[in-house]
């Protein structure tokens, strides 16, 4: 999986991210000339490397524009020569990603090779290294106990290798600091401060996991391990990388007397109930609200969806579908439905978030948009109302919210989003309707809107935007065809807007959604902008 | 006057709702502000709008001591026992809050003064200056729309040795010199005090949260208890002090003439009936692009109808694209605004001069075409305009513990905003938005399940709570009535009620809740298990 957003943000970026790539690659050569082939010969130690990141983000509302560019700096693991592993947080948004050796503090560029924001996994290959298809030297590691003793690697203040004991205080599935879903992960009490996400943890010589997130409060550290580990680094030594499987549905418990009588189920305290089966998932192929999941995968549920780990013991069965299964699996689920149990096989998927009507975007991945007559337009993600702060929900339009809140119970089809008049930047064409924002736009040139890409089509189609309708109105905003080349150019120079249309290449990713993928054209310049 | 014409377009509609329902927290002690918080604590009353403050040097002149002489006998002091409703625990009141704001007395024995003052009243008395005696009074008519209400006073030698005050003829002009008289806070006795006429201009009614009027601003500071006080200019009355802004200096709003006048006439037949609603939201024709689409000549202004309210007087008789260009021969201009009085003002200025009944004549650009239209203004009232709601108790019914009341301002506004559930998110997106995006339709209120008392036999069933019902046993739920007789009629044994955007369902068991209620009623103290609205 290549995620747009990962890749280089703009041509003036690509250009000198090239000749960073040419200055060092000398360096590389060097440097990986000095540990030789011999791999198995590095100790731990010397798998451990410190990554450095500078990143910037895009401004949702004028999102021709980015962040200052900010750093920050974790660790990494080799898994060969090449490859380091990381969190996939770590080297979000890049626009530039170094390692750092212990002690001499040389840099080297590495590029993103793959990133996995559903595991928060992410792995780096040295900028220039030849990729070889051998599966390098990631053995297997043991799963951990609770209580276990394990040894935190990170670098000191003078870059020496630091080793931190910490203990397995808690194993159980939980939310990602970085996303919105959960994993099996470890909590660790840690004896010395962490001070860099993706800081292996060893045990018996061999890698354990890597830290996620660390509270220094409590010097509690989290820890992600197999079998998210090893299945990542396997998956994605062997192209397509197809990520973590998901089903695609909310549920609740099933505690409720009132409820288990209703449904005809007994009193044994059995089965989760399903809330909403996600549109576009195979949940929503599957499942029908009120069904109730009896067994998942070979397992028997209780009612507050917990089963019985043969190693870890009461866990969460989501832990059953995105640690255990990879997307196409089918797996066998025992449902109550209409007063009966029944078997049914569930086709497993990958990343949800493709086919949600207002995705989350938890990565920030770039956005597409449009820039026409001063109208910026693009889809509604959770990326651009979480930019209005922690109180977003004070800031943001209430009925983006309930498009965001309530997206997967409305009636849509796969691949539509909410297209949004982000604002107007005022001009002579634009007189009159300077104070839109926020709207959501239903039709342009009389044609119905359900996605970015049908506003492209339809400025591919018609050579210019000039008549937009909002949910709110009964009449269309008119834009001058005539003078429509000319203030575009004018509202470029004045706003210093660099590209008036941005659109993503079709990538591994989109065409995973194949509607998203249907009228694609090769990006290019406003057509009205054009001789 | 509608809130939807008088709002540009539905943004300003939606700063002016913001800007409003600012100016109510302060005067509900809601608002977190630190200003709010310290005028709150130091005017300890509810009622303290707007008053003067600029010069207390009184004149001199004999005009001004003879207005201060008829002020002493016609102005009075209203003491008010007032108790705002709980909508969170709809079956009893809030604590008894005493405060004290102005009147005066007007033609045919009556008293004028703001709806906010009595809006709540349990217990009324006024005062006339230098008069030990108070005498008991009561609302006659209350007008929350336009924060005017007039009294009358149980015993009539009360007005004994007292003269009306006179309307003047006509408004006044800005910078004219006006007096104010009340009985703000510092002092027991009539005060007086002086400005002039700052503007003349739109203004948010900050009692009703919705409405707005024109209203005219002195340049005068805001102390609590002027409120319901004339402004006078040359003896007559120009204006009734009702708000000011709490984070300006020098800017104070009296209710000017024409809404008096609307007030007084409406109330001749013996009710009061409101302003009428065109129902229309419009944006200006200032884009050439737009005049082209709709084929305007360039000789003609006006506006374009953009939205029409589904409960306005516009609504089946105008459409969205029409350009209304005159309004009862007033010509408008392309940003909405007629000639009249000398003064450029809205349009909708002209709709405020109707009473409800009454029609209005607009000449509308439609087709390409100049066509008349004479409407009819008599929309039917809106459950969707949420006004802030004053007197009556919010209605409420309570099953197997949960309990049920229709969504209400005073409702939506203890839910903070930021608040994480999307229940809430959904109640604040409907309070918003319900009828431009067709919530409202088949329905005539949103019943909200606003809290559950704890029992046994709801222990599950927290995360229902806000939601908005939607039916009960596959039966649509148009409003609180509704829902009442839904559960009475069980199905298998059951109650199943789904809400708006959920996907789960809340189950009774019909006799184990039934069992419950009396125990619950018991328990938390309810009086009775339904309210709906009937008179008490």
């Amino acid at each position: 999986m290549t995620d747009p957003g990962i890749r280089v943000l703009s041509p003036w970026k690509a250009a000198s991210s090239q000749q960073v790539s040419r200055v060092v690659s000398l360096l590389t050569a060097a440097w990986l000339a000095i540990p030789s082939a011999a791999i198995a010969d590095r100790n731990l130690e010397d798998r451990l490397v410190q990554i450095q990141v500078t990143r910037q983000i895009q401004n949702p509302f004028l999102p021709w524009q980015f962040s200052p560019s900010s750093s920050a700096s974790g660790y990494g693991y080799f898994i060969n020569d090449a490859q380091v592993l990381t969190t996939e947080n770590l080297v979000r948004n890049h626009t530039l990603v170094e390692l750092v050796r212990a002690q001499t503090g040389e840099k080297i560029t590495a590029r993103v090779e793959i990133a996995d924001h559903l595991l928060n996994l992410a792995i780096l290959r040295i900028e220039g290294a030849p990729v070889s298809d051998q599966a390098a030297s990631f053995e297997a590691i043991n799963p951990l106990e609770l209580n276990d003793s394990v040894t935190i690697l990170q670098f000191d203040a003078d870059r020496k290798v630091q080793h931190s004991a910490a203990i397995v205080t808690q194993i159980g599935v939980t939310r990602l600091p970085s996303a919105p879903y959960s994993l099996l992960s470890f909590r660790l009490l840690s004896d010395l401060d962490v001070n860099g996400e993706g800081a292996p943890v060893i045990q018996d010589g061999k890698l354990s996991g890597l830290i996620v997130s660390y509270q220094s409060s409590a010097r509690i550290a989290v820890m992600v391990s197999d079998p998210f580990l090893s299945r990542f680094v396997k998956d994605a030594l062997k192209a397509p990388y197809l990520g973590p499987a998901s089903a695609g549905f909310s549920w609740r418990s099933l505690v409720d007397p009132a409820k288990r009588k209703y449904l005809k189920l007994g009193t044994e305290k059995d089965g989760i109930q399903v809330a909403t089966p996600l549109r576009g998932t195979p949940g929503g192929l599957t499942l029908k609200p009120l069904d109730v999941i009896l067994k998942w995968d070979g397992h028997a549920l209780d009612s507050l969806g917990y089963y019985n780990d043969p190693h870890f013991g009461r866990l969460q069965f989501s832990h059953l579908v995105r640690g255990k299964r990879s997307p196409g699996d089918k797996v066998p689920i025992t449902v109550f439905r209409d007063g009966k149990a029944q078997q049914l096989d569930m086709q497993l998927a990958g990343d949800p978030d493709l086919s949600a009507l207002v995705p989350e975007n938890v990565t920030r991945k770039r956005a597409e948009y449009l820039v026409e007559g001063g109208f910026i337009i693009r889809e509604l993600d959770m990326a651009y109302m979480r930019a209005l702060g922690a109180d977003w929900r004070s800031r943001a339009d209430s009925r983006l919210i309930h498009y965001y809140l309530n997206s997967r119970s409305t009636d849509y089809e796969p691949g539509d989003r909410i297209v949004v008049l982000v604002g107007v930047l005022p001009d002579r064409i634009n007189i009159g309707y300077h104070k839109y924002h926020n709207q959501v736009i239903k039709t342009v040139n009389g044609q119905a809107v359900n996605n970015l890409q049908d506003v492209f089509r339809i400025l591919d189609t018609d050579g210019a935007l000039q008549n937009f309708r909002f949910q709110s109105g009964g009449v269309d905003l008119a834009l001058d065809q005539e003078e429509l080349p000319e203030a575009n150019e004018r509202i470029m120079t004045r706003y210093r807007i660099p590209e008036l249309r941005f659109q993503a290449e079709p990538s591994a990713q989109a065409s995973a959604d194949p509607h998203r993928n249907e009228n694609r054209k090769p990006s290019k310049r406003l057509a009205a902008s054009a001789p | 006057m509608s809130q939807i014409l008088q709002g540009h377009t539905l943004l300003s509609r939606r700063l002016a709702r913001f800007i409003l329902s600012h100016g109510l927290a302060l005067q509900k002690g809601r608002d977190q502000s630190i200003l709010s918080k310290m005028l709150i604590s130091i005017f300890n009353f509810r009622v303290w709008f707007l008053l003067l403050a600029c010069h207390l040097v009184l004149c001199a002149s004999s005009a001004a001591a003879s207005i201060v002489d008829r002020g002493r006998a016609s102005v009075v002091k209203i003491y008010v026992t007032s108790q705002r409703n709980n909508v969170s625990v709809p079956w009893q009141g809030n604590r008894p809050d005493k405060g004290y704001g102005s009147g005066f007395i007007i033609k045919g024995r009556r008293i004028l003064t703001n709806a906010h003052l009595v809006g709540d009243a349990r217990f009324l008395q006024v005062q006339k200056d230098a008069m030990s005696g108070r005498f008991q009074a009561r609302v006659l008519f209350v007008a929350h729309d336009c924060d005017l209400a007039m009294l009358e006073v149980i015993d009539p030698r009360f007005f004994d040795g007292t003269n009306p005050l006179p309307l003047a003829a006509a408004m006044p002009k800005l910078n004219d010199e006006v007096i104010v008289l009340g009985y703000p806070v510092g002092g027991e006795r009539l005060s007086v005090t002086k400005g002039v006429v700052s503007r003349l201009s739109y203004a948010g009614y900050t009692h009703s949260g919705v409405d707005q009027h024109l209203a005219l601003q002195v340049d005068a500071a805001i102390n609590p208890g002027n409120s319901g006080g004339p402004v006078m200019l040359n003896g007559r009355v120009v204006g009734v002090a009702f708000q000011g802004l709490a984070w300006a200096d020098g800017i104070g709003f009296a209710i000017p003439l024409p809404v008096i006048r609307h007030f007084l006439d409406d109330v001749k037949d013996g009710n009061y009936h409101g302003y009428p609603e065109l129902g229309v939201a419009y944006i200006g024709l200032r884009n050439p692009a737009m005049r082209k689409n709709l084929q305007v000549p360039a000789d003609k202004t006006g506006v374009v109808i953009y939205y029409l309210d589904p409960y306005g007087s516009a609504l089946q008789r105008t459409e969205p694209g029409d350009v209304i260009l005159s309004i009862d021969g007033y010509e408008i201009d392309n940003d909405g605004t007629v000639m009249m009085d000398n003064e450029r003002l809205l349009f909708s200025e002209i709709l405020e001069r109707k009473q409800w009944g009454e029609s209005i004549s607009l000449s509308v650009w439609r087709d390409a075409k100049t066509i008349s239209l004479k409407i009819p203004l008599k929309n039917p009232t809106d459950p969707f305009l949420y006004r802030n709601s004053y007197g009556v108790p919010p209605k409420y019914y309570v099953h197997g513990g949960l309990v049920f009341s229709p969504m209400s301002r005073e409702y939506v506004r203890t839910l903070r905003r930021n608040d994480a559930s999307k229940n809430v998110q959904l109640l604040h997106y409907l309070f918003e938005y319900s009828k431009i995006d067709g919530h409202n339709k088949d329905r005539n209120e949103f019943v909200i399940l606003i809290e559950r008392l704890a029992h046994p036999v709801n222990t599950y069933m927290q995360h229902f709570v806000n939601g908005v019902v939607e039916t009960v046993n596959d039966k649509p739920i148009p409003n609180l009535e509704a829902l009442r007789d839904a559960l009475k009629e069980p199905k298998d044994g059951f109650f199943v009620v789904t809400f708006m955007g959920m996907e789960d369902i809340l189950v009774l068991d019909a006799s184990a809740s039934a069992e419950a209620d009396e125990q619950i009623m018991s328990t938390y103290g309810l009086p009775r298990q339904q309210y709906m609205g009937e008179a008490p």
